[in-house]
């Protein structure tokens, strides 16, 4: 009877793999059979037989854990590159990108030197003015919603994290309950497994197993889940408008969030973006104030002195956002000189697209300058990392780590002025706005700001035209979204090659599970035979004792 | 080891590799180009940046001579008309100055030298495409009469010119002031044109010698000024031929930078057709594969 209990056991058992050969997370389990002993004495034979030692289900931990890590990564570039696949058609030509409407703009000043008295050039350097100044907007908004999209991403991830780790808690709980008995606990393992697969998607954790369950944490030590106790992240509104991530204990933990699309979704809205945005609103800063600048050399058609061209609303730190054209009328062009030696401004306004832009500060005389540092966000912690000369070209680096403090940036700089690298004429300092603000008594520097953030590259703006400028802050998104959609295709190459490895082990192969089940059919049938030969040999015996004459 | 049973993943994966390699062909052999978006390429994107502005400017560079050229050669015309004027108000002044004629005669004469008088103003007053050729930058008729002015007409323009931007950091400088050509102060070529008018008028040998004279003066004169005018127009020429060859190479530059062979594409897209149906038909073939399909039912 054993014989056939274990036979059915197996056959419930494989059919029971064969039923859940396509439930997500399933692993396959097996019936575990061990044999009675047999005692002989006195030339006769008991025991013997099988026993049905429970069913098991085939777990691998260490390939759930490198499964989970490398879910967690690949979802965080994944995210990042769709975040940016998103941001880089704002930067392709489609016509109203900023290249197209630069070329419009310095093409129109060009018509405007043949006639610069025409109305018409006139009108189409004001219009293509308006173009650029939109094409600026339009860019600055793109860039703005694609960090609007990733913080809704952040809120959704938190509301996400926070069901899974209660989910996490209460199946750990059940599993602590089942420890005690006999109860196979494989179908509520699979479960946790899926649950942390889930969980690791949407944020990077750590898993130590105890004796009272998984225990998850962040990547940085944060608790989710002790035991069958879960803590809640929340989010609130941080300074800057977007939503912060705090702990149980209400410590914001949003910069220490790596990995699953939250973390990816955090560096695209707190480093990438910001990144990016800061270099367009240099841009958009250098060709207003620099078009300003010229216009002011020069007499409108009017014959008054020329007024500003572009107008920046708001502060700095959204110049190409609100950007616009303050003049109204062509006729505002400041088109002739007003110094009576030259005639024409034209050649005035179009040098500022063909020249080098200077840097804010003057290359002819003293100066102060501010530029936004490119990474605003990142100066929350650490050291900086270097300061790098590049005093040939008069330009300088400053090097920021990607956690510098104000304070560390502003001691290093110091020291970096007081050891000689650089010039003792120019000074620097940050304002309340993280803006790095510089100054030089030398007359003829050019200074400029570049941030190590790998995902942008180095962006100095000294000392190149506006199309240059633009043209490196293409590259720079370009080649971050190529890095994200490249890492997000190599990691998922390996994730899935993992997943084989586990399905290898763990998974549920039909053909096995058909033999299998041939198998113990045939055991299943041999027992049953057993039985009836027994039946067959006591009826023999039975037989014996009866008093049936031959 | 156990080969994954779990066929589907790699499958999948397998299949949309495929059909993006399928997508990336066929978006390429479309529009032509390798790099659609900044990430394609992002060196190239960048430089096509730049490589976009350049052409713009380029085109409208060009389009710049072209204009401008036509304006310096009917300036450069009408400056040659003026010649063939004042050299037949020299052929009148010298007949004027032989002593020989009657005072009708001579009388007849000054009405023609005024009427060449007449035809230089009004060539100085020559507009093209809407604007005066001489007037400086001004947008007043140059010339118009005046009986208070010495020479009966006064310069209305003002002094500056135009230089026309035909290269980055290149401009031309395509016109001079009426103010320089017609009436400057060393050679007023319209006071010299008057004065000869005047001296007929009172029938002075001597002073109409002297009026004479300083009217074919003034031809060598505007000679100096068409001299100018050609001197841009060579200028603008060479100029264009710069610039069409530079079209040409920015067009280069931009097919290697984000241009597709449309051979190569054509070849791309069709294995990558041949290996999507492939990986097709290899999907179909493998997944229903079982033991099962092999094994008889009991009877």
């Amino acid at each position: 009877m054993e014989a056939l209990d274990a036979a059915q056991a197996s056959i419930d058992t494989t059919s029971n793999n064969i039923a859940n050969a396509n439930t997500a997370g399933y692993t396959e389990e097996v019936a575990q059979l061990s044999e009675d002993p047999i005692y002989t004495s006195d030339g006769e034979v008991s025991g013997g037989g099988v026993t049905l030692a429970g069913i098991q289900s085939v777990q691998n931990e260490l390939l759930n854990v490198q499964i989970q890590q490398q879910t967690s990564s690949q979802n965080a570039a994944n995210t990042e590159s769709t975040l940016l696949q998103q941001i880089q058609t704002y930067f392709s030509s489609t016509g109203t990108d900023i290249a197209s409407a630069l070329t419009t703009f310095t093409s129109s000043l060009a018509a405007l030197s043949a006639s610069p008295t025409n109305a018409g050039t006139q009108q189409s350097v004001l219009s293509a003015g308006q173009d650029l100044a939109q094409a600026f907007n339009a860019t600055a908004d793109g860039l703005t919603s694609a960090q609007s999209s990733a913080d809704s991403l952040v809120t959704s991830s938190v509301a996400q994290i926070n069901t899974l780790t209660q989910q996490i808690a209460k199946l750990n709980g059940q599993i602590s309950e089942l420890a005690g008995t006999e109860q196979n606990d494989g179908a509520i393992e699979d479960q946790l497994n899926a649950a942390e697969l889930q969980l690791a998607g949407v944020v990077g954790i750590s898993i130590t197993q105890t004796s009272e369950g998984d225990t998850v944490t962040t990547a940085n030590g944060t608790p989710l889940v002790i035991g069958d106790q879960s803590y809640h992240l929340q989010t609130t509104a941080g300074s800057n408008g977007y939503q912060q991530v705090l702990d149980s204990n209400g410590n914001n933990i949003t910069s220490s969030l790596q990995g699953g699309q939250l973390g990816g979704a955090i560096q695209v809205r707190d480093q990438v973006v910001p990144g990016m945005l800061s270099q367009l609103n240099v841009l958009a800063t250098q060709i207003s104030s620099n078009f300003n600048a010229a216009q002011s050399q020069g007499v409108d058609s009017n014959g008054s002195a020329g007024q500003a061209f572009f107008l920046i609303s708001g502060s700095s730190n959204n110049a190409a956002a609100g950007m616009t054209v303050s003049v109204s009328s062509g006729a505002q062009i400041a088109i002739n000189s007003a110094d009576a030696a030259s005639s024409s401004n034209v050649a005035n306004l179009s040098s500022v697209f063909s020249n080098p832009l200077p840097s804010s500060s003057s290359t002819s005389s003293t100066g102060t300058a501010t530029m936004p540092l490119s990474d605003t966000t990142s100066l929350t912690s650490g050291s900086i990392t270097s300061i790098a000369d590049e005093a040939t070209g008069k330009t300088y680096s400053f090097t920021a780590g990607a956690s510098s403090t104000l304070a560390d940036l502003q001691a290093g700089i110091g020291s970096a002025v007081a050891a000689g690298i650089l010039s003792p004429g120019t000074s620097l300092s940050f304002n309340a706005n993280g803006q790095a603000v510089i100054s030089t008594t030398t007359a003829g520097d050019t200074l400029g700001v570049s941030t190590d953030d790998p995902a942008l590259g180095s962006f100095t703006s000294a000392g190149q035209t506006p199309s240059g400028v633009y043209a490196s802050l293409v590259f720079n998104v370009g080649n971050a979204a190529s890095n994200a959609s490249t890492q997000s295709t190599a990691m998922s190459k390996t994730l899935l090659q993992l997943t084989d490895q586990l399905g290898a082990s763990s998974g549920v192969n039909i053909d096995d599970e058909t033999a299998n089940l041939i198998r113990f059919q045939t055991a299943y049938e041999a027992a049953a035979r057993i039985v009836s030969t027994i039946q067959q040999l006591n009826t023999v015996i039975m037989d014996m004792g009866s008093t049936q004459s031959y | 080891m156990q080969v994954n049973p779990n066929l589907t993943p790699d499958i999948l994966a397998d299949l949309q590799q495929s059909q993006t390699a399928l997508n990336t062909a066929l978006q390429q052999v479309a529009t032509g180009r390798s790099v659609s978006v900044p990430s394609d390429n992002p060196g190239a994107a960048a430089a096509m940046v730049q490589n976009t502005i350049e052409t713009g400017e380029v085109d409208q560079y060009t389009q710049n001579v072209s204009t401008v050229r036509a304006t310096v050669e009917s300036a450069s015309s009408v400056l040659s008309t003026v010649t063939t004027a004042l050299t037949q108000a020299v052929s009148l002044g010298t007949e004027g100055s032989n002593g020989t004629n009657s005072t009708s005669n001579l009388q007849a004469i000054a009405t023609q030298v005024q009427g060449i008088l007449a035809t230089v103003v009004s060539a100085a007053n020559t507009s093209v495409a809407g604007s005066y050729l001489f007037s400086g930058t001004g947008t007043a008729t140059p010339y118009t009469a005046d009986t208070a002015s010495s020479t009966g007409y006064v310069y209305n323009g003002n002094s500056d010119s135009t230089s026309v931007a035909v290269g980055d950091n290149l401009a031309v400088q395509v016109n001079l002031p009426g103010s320089e050509i017609f009436s400057s102060s060393g050679n007023n070529v319209l006071g010299a044109l008057n004065s000869l008018v005047t001296a007929l008028q009172s029938g002075n040998a001597t002073s109409i010698e002297t009026a004479t004279n300083s009217v074919s003066s003034a031809i060598s004169y505007i000679s100096q000024q068409q001299a100018f005018y050609g001197n841009a127009e060579a200028q603008l020429n060479s100029q264009e031929t710069f610039l069409q060859q530079d079209t040409v190479s920015l067009a280069t530059q931009a097919t290697n930078l984000v241009g597709v062979d449309e051979a190569t594409a054509a070849t791309n897209l069709s294995e990558a057709e041949t290996e999507n149906s492939a990986a097709l038909a290899v999907t179909a073939k493998v997944l229903p594969q079982t033991l099962l399909n092999y094994l008889q039912p009991p009877s």
